[in-house]
């Protein structure tokens, strides 16, 4: 028989040589045999690991990056309950003027071009806000001076988001 | 909690527990630390690459489908991430090994067996190992990874056909490549003429 070829003599280290004839002839030939000497050695020095190994500090150093930063938490709660007042703040501008719905369709009225004569009945007819306004009695806000208070919070949150992705970090960090 | 599982312990980092991902550094450090060790040869630059991949898998961690092994996943974003950096520093990432045909050792018949055994045989060692690892070092990149992968993480030709984006008969054929290239090598270094 042939000697074994080099791609036989690795399958055989790797153990995947099934060919029985030659797994004999390798047993009983010197030659292949002193050929896979010199492939077991190189084996043996490819299952040694690559000398270098990563710093000890590798695990501290990852940890500390991943570390969900408090700071960042706060501010995110922070944004959350400013989000919240202006939602809030805006919901309540936005329904304000039906608290005196009387006033509000006589302004709405005003604003409309005299040439198109929208019809109000229906809007009247389905405004239950009247009702409601004579639930809430004579309430009066200056919400002006809230929808300011909002907006001046919001871009104050807003700032600060700004700056704080310009310096790398996000709420979303962790 | 038990963490002995993959699955158990990437569920608690997912839920929460960030803390546990010690645990997977420490797990899966010697496979990271032996792909970052082979394809990158500049020492000072291999510990921030450590440190970015495991950064990467913290971030990507929910994106796992356990569709493949984790290993497998893990070392493919280790290959990823030293790809981009030898990219970046515009190493040179394909080249090919020069090798004997298959068929001239054996069709030459010089190979003379020697009662002495090889000259490998008579090699301290320790002195072979740091020969082999400078020789490994020489050759071009994707024969050191697929031997650090197949030699020392034990993965098949398939999987390491998925983590490099190559079909799995190439990753056979750079491994026998490699490894007779290196044989040539070393009986070459120490005088012995196989062919």
């Amino acid at each position: 028989m042939k000697h074994l070829q080099d791609q036989d003599l690795q399958l055989y280290l790797d153990q995947q040589l099934r060919d029985r004839e030659k797994i004999d002839h390798l047993r009983h030939c010197p030659l292949c045999q002193e050929r896979l000497d010199t492939y077991e050695i190189v084996f043996s020095g490819l299952r040694q690991a690559p000398q270098w190994t990563p710093s000890p500090q590798l695990q501290d150093k990852v940890m500390q990056k991943i570390k969900p930063d408090p700071a960042g938490s706060v501010y995110q709660q922070l944004l959350q309950v400013l989000a919240g007042i202006g939602m809030f703040i805006g919901a309540l501008s936005f329904s304000l003027p039906y608290l005196h719905a009387d006033n509000y369709l006589e302004s709405i009225k005003k604003i409309q071009a005299p040439s198109l004569k929208p019809d109000f009945s229906l809007l009247e007819k389905f405004n239950f806000l009247p009702s409601l306004k004579s639930m809430t009695g004579d309430f009066n806000f200056n919400y002006s001076l809230l929808i300011i208070a909002a907006g001046v919070l919001l871009l104050a949150a807003l700032m600060d988001h700004l700056i704080g992705l310009a310096r790398g970090r996000t709420a979303s960090q962790r | 909690m038990n963490l002995s599982d993959d699955k158990t312990l990437i569920e608690s980092i997912l839920g929460g527990h960030h803390t546990d991902f010690a645990v997977l550094i420490e797990r899966y450090q010697g496979l990271v630390a032996h792909v970052v060790a082979r394809m990158v040869p500049r020492v000072s630059d291999r510990d921030d690459l450590c440190q970015d991949i495991f950064i990467k898998i913290y971030r990507n961690l929910g994106a796992f489908q356990f569709r493949s092994k984790f290993s497998t996943w893990i070392a493919t974003i280790a290959h990823n991430t030293c790809l981009n950096y030898l990219e970046k520093k515009r190493v040179p990432l394909y080249q090919d090994l020069q090798v004997a045909d298959d068929d001239a050792e054996t069709q030459s018949m010089e190979w003379i067996p020697s009662a002495e055994g090889t000259p490998l045989d008579r090699v301290e060692t320790r002195d072979l190992r740091k020969t082999l690892e400078r020789e490994i070092e020489q050759i071009p990149l994707p024969y050191r990874e697929i031997l650090v992968l197949f030699h020392l993480e034990e993965m098949s030709y398939e999987e390491i056909g998925e983590i490099m984006n190559l079909p799995a008969g190439t990753v056979k054929s750079y491994l026998f490549r490699a490894r007779r290239f290196l044989r040539d090598r070393m009986l070459a270094l120490y005088h012995m003429e196989a062919v």
